[in-house]
């Protein structure tokens, strides 16, 4: 065969086949914010003060909240991580506890979040970055399995500063693995300066702030096996630390609690927020 | 799965090779080995912790072993990976596997060229395919499936491919197609010009996995920002290459039409009118890259174009910001001098997928047989040409007498956008570098060589000025030492002022190079080609091995 201008076909051909992305049917996008469920996510989120790109995570939970508001728990972390105060006069909200989730969870950059502490097919770790996808992993597990339930019960004494958390856990189905509770408490409407890609931002509000865990990373083993219907309770307490350069503000603080399946698989079955004062 | 079946393929194809080659005697086989292993030492001053191996795993390794055969018109080759701890793969954590990383069987029948296995590959100059692999930085873009070259006649060929793209031991879910035909033309053999002309193709269908989080990830933005999923990407490209006398010219024509990119500085829509950065977007992706070269007698002179316009073509649309040399499709020539020196490299602009306007003059004239001057002036900016990103004017003379000794001294130049290519915050002022070099290399007699190296970065921004200072001895034919030492002169945020050793040495023997070294270095950006990651501060021993046979 001779082939006098083979270039000329192949253009031709290559052109021809360029224009068949034409060919496909569209895609339906699904509806997003519809999902009804008593499933309650926990959303890990790390952060810093001194990370740019940070305030982009924290505006897309808000929206998150927003739209699932019964839904969804979010504990800010700070770990070491960008988390420098950019004022020296601002408060240093970096505690070891979210240090430790991270090394827990395993490195990484921000913003970045955990759901229930899902390591997702496809995703090569626990922790997600591009904040706008997030919403597509909270959906995701809001329509997983709902395998237990989780009760808080919170009791605040304000002369003594003294909490007590109750968490109870009841179980939807059989679960065969052991399954741990899990204890903190977060601070909210934290006032500081943050970096943004644009610059300093004085006076941003940080939400959700990790102060201080009340369990091991890992939590505390409540059962070795749950069957179907069987509750078990678990208390936790904890004195406040005098208020301090706008820290420690009571009426700021929550109490997270949730129960996850160990240390192994870290997976979070679900989760609970209390107000420390309502 | 598939570490499984290229096992039993491999072996099977290398049994029936070696086998049927034991009483022969044309069988080939070659191949190479590399190691290379850290022992880190925590340094938390220079920011060498808080990652596992220097807080408790301590000791990385990665290894690769080549073999390959040819026999009777059969060239087969296979490759053993083995990470172990090591930090190549993301600089700040801990990576762990072993196994089969490559393998290839190849057969020309007549004017067939088949191979299947992992293919390594490119359409013209990597624009819209190039399949490679980078050691450095753990990129390995192979492409695990079947290839067909048809020779045509002397001068023309058409090559076809499909398969899906390597993700360390498994694939990414995408399927890649290509095509591409090469060709060449002159007059006659006497003709003073000639022109090799090509064209390729390349489509990229997502899976029904992909396809399905793209539309979930679309349902969660507002209405506005929504895009619409769709299974296909195309690609294509026109290029040549002219050659008159002297002058070579390369121009690159490459479309991407309607496809899905991830813009991270893009607004999106929030409730309440809050406002978010980063989304994905459906654009018409394009880019134009020429390159003209003049080189006769003692004058040698290249020109550079680049036009970037939402170019990034990948395996996955789910590609970590920490990773993001993973899953690269496309190639797209860096358009700056690459720098060898410590100080003169530390600043690299990392190639732009979405956004970039650049060009690049390389000037280099020989005077005599001892003297050689060099100018390189490089300019990279946004799309409009308005903003810019990366400047550098680097001259250098250097000064030869053969068997005795070499001089060069060089001047660089730079001024780099940090926000842009470091991720620092908008605010954080240019960096603009003033970098005095000079090297010199004496022989002492035919075995002994030393060579003096010394760099000095005047910078007022960001890590601030440094000096550095290299000596290198050579015996030959075994032995290197080498002693070297960076200092940071002067620190705009008051940081400390630190003195980063480094020593080691190198035995040749035969075709083995064993190299050991303790390092510190502070952190920077390594690249290769344009590709470019942030690397942390190492502290420790680094050990290698590089062996071919």
């Amino acid at each position: 065969m001779k082939m006098k201008n083979p270039l000329l076909i192949a253009v031709t051909v290559i052109l021809f086949f360029a224009s068949c992305s034409e060919w496909e049917q569209p895609v339906p996008i699904p509806d997003s914010g519809n999902i009804k469920s008593e499933r309650v996510i926990l959303i890990e989120e790390f952060t810093g003060a001194s990370c740019t790109n940070c305030p982009a995570g924290s505006a897309e939970l808000k929206a998150i909240l927003d739209k699932y508001p019964d839904n969804v728990v979010v504990v800010g972390l700070h770990s070491k991580f960008l988390s420098a105060p950019v004022d020296p006069a601002d408060p240093n909200l970096y505690t070891d506890d979210a240090e430790n989730i991270e090394i827990f969870l395993g490195r990484g950059a921000k913003p970045e979040a955990a759901f229930n502490r899902n390591l997702f097919t496809h995703n090569r770790n626990i922790r997600i970055s591009r904040p706008d996808t997030w919403n597509n992993f909270v959906e995701k597990e809001l329509l997983a399995t709902h395998q237990a339930d989780l009760r808080i019960a919170m009791d605040y004494d304000s002369l003594s500063r003294k909490m007590n958390m109750t968490l109870t856990a009841i179980a939807r189905q059989d679960i065969d693995e052991a399954v741990h509770a899990h204890a903190v408490v977060t601070e909210s409407d934290i006032s500081i300066t943050q970096l943004s890609l644009t610059g300093k931002i004085p006076n941003y509000i940080q939400e959700h702030v990790l102060r201080k865990a009340l369990t091991p990373v890992g939590g505390i083993k409540i059962a070795d096996s749950m069957k179907k219907g069987e509750s078990i309770s678990k208390s936790f307490e904890f004195t406040l630390p005098a208020q301090d350069n706008n820290l420690w503000v009571a009426e700021n603080c929550a109490a997270v609690g949730f129960i996850s399946l160990g240390e192994s698989k870290k997976y979070v079955l679900q989760a609970a927020e209390a107000k420390l004062i309502k | 799965m598939i570490n499984q079946l290229s096992k039993a393929i491999i072996f099977s194809c290398l049994s029936l090779i070696l086998t049927r080659a034991a009483s022969q005697e044309s069988l080939l086989v070659f191949g190479g080995f590399q190691a290379n292993a850290n022992v880190f030492l925590r340094d938390s001053q220079i920011g060498a912790a808080n990652i596992p191996q220097y807080d408790y795993q301590l000791f990385g390794a990665e290894t690769w072993f080549d073999l390959n055969a040819s026999y009777a018109g059969f060239n087969a080759g296979v490759r053993f990976d083995l990470f172990n701890n090591s930090n190549l793969l993301y600089p700040q954590g801990s990576y762990t596997a072993q196994g089969i990383g490559r393998w290839f069987i190849n057969k020309e029948i007549n004017r067939l060229d088949m191979t299947v296995g992992y293919l390594y590959d490119q359409i013209g100059s990597g624009i819209i395919y190039r399949a490679w692999e980078e050691r450095s930085q753990l990129i390995d873009n192979a492409l695990l499936g079947a290839s067909v070259k048809y020779t045509i006649n002397d001068n023309w060929s058409a090559k076809a491919f499909t398969g899906k793209q390597r993700n360390l031991f498994s694939v990414y879910n995408s399927v890649i197609k290509g095509a591409m035909i090469n060709g060449f033309y002159a007059p006659s053999d006497s003709s003073k010009w000639s022109i090799a002309p090509g064209a390729g193709f390349i489509n990229r269908t997502f899976s029904d996995e992909q396809v399905q989080d793209q539309a979930n990830i679309s349902s969660g933005y507002l209405l506005v920002d929504q895009f619409n999923p769709s299974y296909n990407t195309n690609a294509f490209t026109f290029y040549n290459t002219l050659n008159y006398g002297p002058i070579s010219w390369y121009a690159e024509a490459a479309f991407k039409p309607s496809s899905l990119i991830y813009n991270p500085l893009a607004i999106r829509s929030l409730p309440k009118g809050e406002t978010s950065l980063g989304k994905y977007e459906r654009t018409n992706g394009s880019v134009f890259y020429t390159s003209i070269g003049y080189a006769a007698h003692n004058l040698g002179i290249t020109l550079e174009g680049k036009r970037t316009d939402g170019f990034d073509f990948r395996a996955d649309h789910r590609i970590d910001p920490l990773a993001a040399n993973r899953g690269l499709i496309a190639y797209i020539p860096p358009m700056a001098r690459i720098n060898t020196y410590r100080l003169t490299s530390y600043y690299f602009p990392a190639t732009q997928f979405l956004n970039e306007m650049a060009y690049q003059i390389d000037f280099k004239y020989s005077l005599g047989s001892h003297w050689n001057f060099s100018l390189n002036i490089s300019d990279i900016r946004d799309l409009n040409f308005d903003e810019q990103f990366y400047k550098e004017i680097n001259g250098e003379i250097v000064y030869k007498q053969e068997d005795a000794y070499q001089m060069s001294v060089g001047l660089q130049r730079q001024e780099v956008n940090v926000s842009l290519y470091f991720g620092k915050p908008a605010t954080e002022p240019k960096v603009k570098t003033w970098t005095p070099y000079a090297e010199f290399l004496y022989y002492f007699n035919e075995k002994t060589s030393l060579r003096i190296e010394t760099q000095y970065m005047h910078n007022k921004h960001d890590i601030g000025s440094w000096v550095y200072g290299l000596a290198e001895l050579g015996i030959s034919p075994h032995w290197l030492f080498e002693l070297s030492g960076m200092y940071n002169t002067y620190h705009p945020k008051d940081g400390k002022k630190l003195f980063y050793p480094t020593a080691g040495m190198v035995f040749n023997y035969g075709n083995n190079r064993i190299g050991l070294r303790y390092v510190k270095q502070i952190q920077g950006i390594v690249c290769s080609g344009g590709i470019c990651r942030l690397e942390p501060a190492f502290s420790g021993l680094r050990a290698s091995i590089t062996s071919n046979f």
